[in-house]
């Protein structure tokens, strides 16, 4: 673990010498009093993280108590193992982490005992971590249900520490979390006071401020005290109930009864608190996962476990400061229904953003916009995305005249419309039209993917593209070179279609479902061997042919290949 | 000043030629053109209606009996009557905003019942420079006798609405100009 210096080191931005770090260490700011720490108390976690994972949901009204870490073959003898945690109801009925199942079950009949992994919440507590590095650079992380963020200096960017404690209240709160919060002067004491101070109604967390720290501390019950539950069992019984009790002890005398533990314990009693923290570091590309125990099927349970993942990968990216422009959706089927249809393990798809994105409602319309033609191939056990690209996220100023008319053409949400479309129907299917310079009317017009939307020039740049060519003066240049600049068809066929017979007056073309005979044609140009660069090496003379019917009119293009002598229908005009 | 504008054209069949969009006075740069599967078509239009973000959004059905799209798995996808739902939800999309949806169809394509829209204008061809536009049906009971035009130098006089303009009630122009502007 770091050092207290080397803690603080990490939130001066220059570099210190060793004679600066000495006089930091002298002035009244660097000494352990101007710290504040903020602990967050996640005592409900376990309890939240197992129910997640019930399939049907369950009903989180009803009494839950977790085991952390049960072997799989030990759930069906779990009546001796200890309780790691309880929801608000069964703590109601008296239930407390540290009875045995036995124990809990006298208390509560219909207690419903679930069991969780313990890596399952590691990890959720590091995904926690790092959604709050958006209120400090440094949080650390204390198993099994305390986050600590280090707020020195840092207050004043939220206003004051109340409105920073409801910030972190109100982004826990979307999390789908329930915390509690306590500000003081170092993390046992801020921990201490989040899990054991009396909380008012309407009040976010308890902000201890340094001149009340002593006088609060004596009034926490003797369970706030950082020792063993054999010397705490003790203390209860020799009738120490608060630390104000014990305080009025000697403390030469409490400290060969308090064991290994004295000396953080005496600390705190006096409002002590130098415990440094060692601060999380995030992976590099955040993932989420939800698992069922029993396999699931059709679209419903995905949906509703997307909904959940994007929203933490939301919370994590915005903590960072970044937006995903990639993203991997993974579905793991049943092995044992997908060996036996013959089907891959894992279904795999990708999806590659036009444009950075980084809010849930955003990510959650992209990743969801190909489920509905996804066609599963067994039972599923496990959903998992993941960011396979980051970039900078960028926010667009509002505008008002944009907000007051009817139009919204915010480009913000037309990238949000162009990921969800590519996503769907594949990224090479949508663009915009550009002509290209070549003579072959196949070659004069592609679709070009949009790769970046732009967003509102700023004056400086609309300066600097008034001496560049005008957008599309290229095209327009191509347009102009082309033999067809004049009349230009309005539809291409893709393969154009081989005609038979002789193209004259009076003969048979089918066009479409519609047989026409020609009443018009009109030369429209030759092309001598041209791409001869390309091997093709072409010569076409182009005609434009009147065709009817009794529907009507329609006028098309025709080309006729001289070097194979054969005729075809290129495009139509109307 | 504010965002320009955008328009969207659904196009299934990978035809739409870009000389005649620039030769037409049509911003490409602002034309997002969509080329969905026959059966992504209705998905992707009701997102495009929904964003209520383009100013026009064209959906061509008249080219898939000419080209042959891609993806073209069942003939039903054509078929104008399953359009009647789609059409009144793109309808109730697009209510109280300021998009326009433009739908290109087949007059002698079969259908069961007529497509709910507000503005039904026909276009034929009856000769080789004649063009024969009738208002079949407006939502307001503007319809009158059928307009010949002549098609050797349409496309100008449209944009401009100098040729419609001292046909038709004024509140619609703006409405035709967009829609032929398109639709020819």
């Amino acid at each position: 673990m770091p050092s207290q210096n080397s803690v603080s080191s990490q939130n001066s931005a220059p570099a210190l010498t060793p004679v600066d770090q000495a006089s930091v260490a002298l002035t009244p700011a660097a000494t352990a009093g101007a710290r504040r720490i903020v602990a967050v108390v996640l005592s409900e976690l376990p309890c939240e993280l197992a129910v997640a994972e019930l399939q049907p949901p369950f009903d989180k009204s009803l009494p839950i108590a977790v085991i952390v870490g049960a072997k799989p073959e030990e759930r069906e003898l779990a009546q001796s193992l200890p309780i790691s945690a309880v929801n608000s109801k069964a703590r109601s009925f008296g239930v407390r982490p540290g009875q045995t199942i036995a124990e809990a079950c006298a208390w509560v009949a219909h207690l419903k005992v679930l069991s969780i992994a313990e890596s399952r919440l590691d990890y959720a507590l590091e995904r926690v971590a790092e959604c709050l590095l958006q209120f400090s650079p440094i949080v650390a992380i204390g198993a099994p249900d305390t986050l600590w963020l280090d707020v020195t200096g840092t207050t004043a960017l939220f206003g004051d520490e109340e409105e920073l404690v409801k910030r972190i209240r109100s982004c826990l709160a979307e999390l789908g979390h329930f915390s509690r919060i306590a500000i003081s002067r170092g993390p046992i004491l801020a921990r201490a006071f989040a899990r054991w101070g009396s909380l008012s109604r309407g009040q976010a967390g308890i902000i201890v401020p340094e001149s009340e720290t002593l006088k609060r501390v004596q009034q926490l019950p003797i369970q706030a005290l950082p020792v063993s539950a054999d010397v705490m069992q003790w203390l209860a019984q020799l009738g120490l109930l608060q630390l104000a009790d014990l305080a009025r002890i000697d403390p030469a005398k409490a400290a060969s009864r308090l064991g290994e533990s004295a000396s953080p314990a005496l600390d705190m009693l006096q409002g002590r608190d130098l415990q440094p923290l060692t601060a999380y570091v995030p992976a590099a590309l955040p993932h989420e996962q939800i698992q069922w125990d029993e396999p699931c099927s059709g679209n419903e349970p995905i949906l509703f476990a997307l909904k959940l993942i994007t929203t933490r990968i939301a919370a994590r990216l915005e903590a960072r400061g970044l937006a995903a422009s990639g993203l991997t959706l993974n579905i793991r089927y049943d092995a044992v229904v997908a060996r036996f249809n013959e089907t891959e393990p894992c279904l795999t798809l990708d999806y590659t953003l036009v444009e950075p994105l980084f809010r849930a409602d955003e990510l959650w319309r992209i990743l969801t916009a190909r489920l509905g033609k996804l066609r599963l191939m067994a039972p599923y056990v496990e959903v998992r995305v993941a960011v396979s690209g980051l970039a900078l996220a960028t926010t667009r100023q509002l505008e008002l005249i944009n907000a007051a008319s009817k139009l919204n053409a915010d480009p913000e949400r037309l990238s949000v419309l162009i990921n969800e479309l590519a996503a769907d129907i594949g990224n090479d299917r949508l663009g915009t039209l550009t002509t290209g310079n070549s003579h072959l009317p196949e070659k004069h017009s592609s679709l070009r993917p949009i790769t970046k939307l732009g967003t509102a020039a700023s004056e400086k740049s609309r300066v600097r593209s008034r001496r560049k060519p005008a957008p599309g003066a290229m095209e327009q240049l191509n347009l102009q070179r082309s033999a067809f600049s004049k009349h230009p068809p309005n539809r291409l066929f893709n393969n154009p279609r081989l005609l038979r017979g002789p193209i004259k007056k009076g003969a048979l073309i089918s066009v479409g479902t519609s047989l026409y005979s020609v009443e018009s044609m009109e030369f429209e140009c030759r092309l001598e061997r041209i791409e001869w660069w390309s091997g093709s090496n072409l010569s076409r003379d182009y005609w434009r042919v009147g065709l009817s019917n009794k529907s009507g009119y329609l006028n098309a293009l025709v080309y006729f290949n001289r070097d194979t002598e054969e005729c075809f229908l290129q495009a139509l005009y109307d | 000043m504010g965002v320009e504008a955008w328009c969207a054209f659904v196009d299934p069949t990978q035809s739409l030629f870009a000389p005649a969009i620039a030769a037409a006075g049509v911003d490409a740069q602002r034309l997002l053109v969509v080329q969905p599967t026959l059966e992504a078509m209705d998905r992707v239009a009701v997102k495009l209606a929904e964003a209520q973000i383009f100013s026009v959004v064209v959906v061509d059905l008249v080219s898939t009996q000419w080209f042959e799209p891609e993806g073209r798995s069942d003939v039903s996808t054509l078929a104008l009557s399953r359009w009647v739902k789609i059409v009144r939800r793109l309808s109730l999309s697009i209510q109280g905003t300021a998009t326009q949806i433009v739908l290109l169809t087949d007059l002698t394509a079969h259908r069961a019942l007529p497509l709910p829209v507000a503005l039904r204008l026909e276009l034929q061809r009856t000769s080789q420079d004649r063009l024969r536009l009738t208002v079949a049906k407006d939502k307001l009971g503007r319809t009158r006798a059928p307009i010949s035009l002549d098609t050797t130098n349409l496309l100008p006089e449209v944009y401009t609405g100098r040729s419609l303009r001292g046909n038709l009630e004024p509140k619609s122009t703006r409405k035709f100009d967009s829609t032929l502007a398109i639709a020819s």
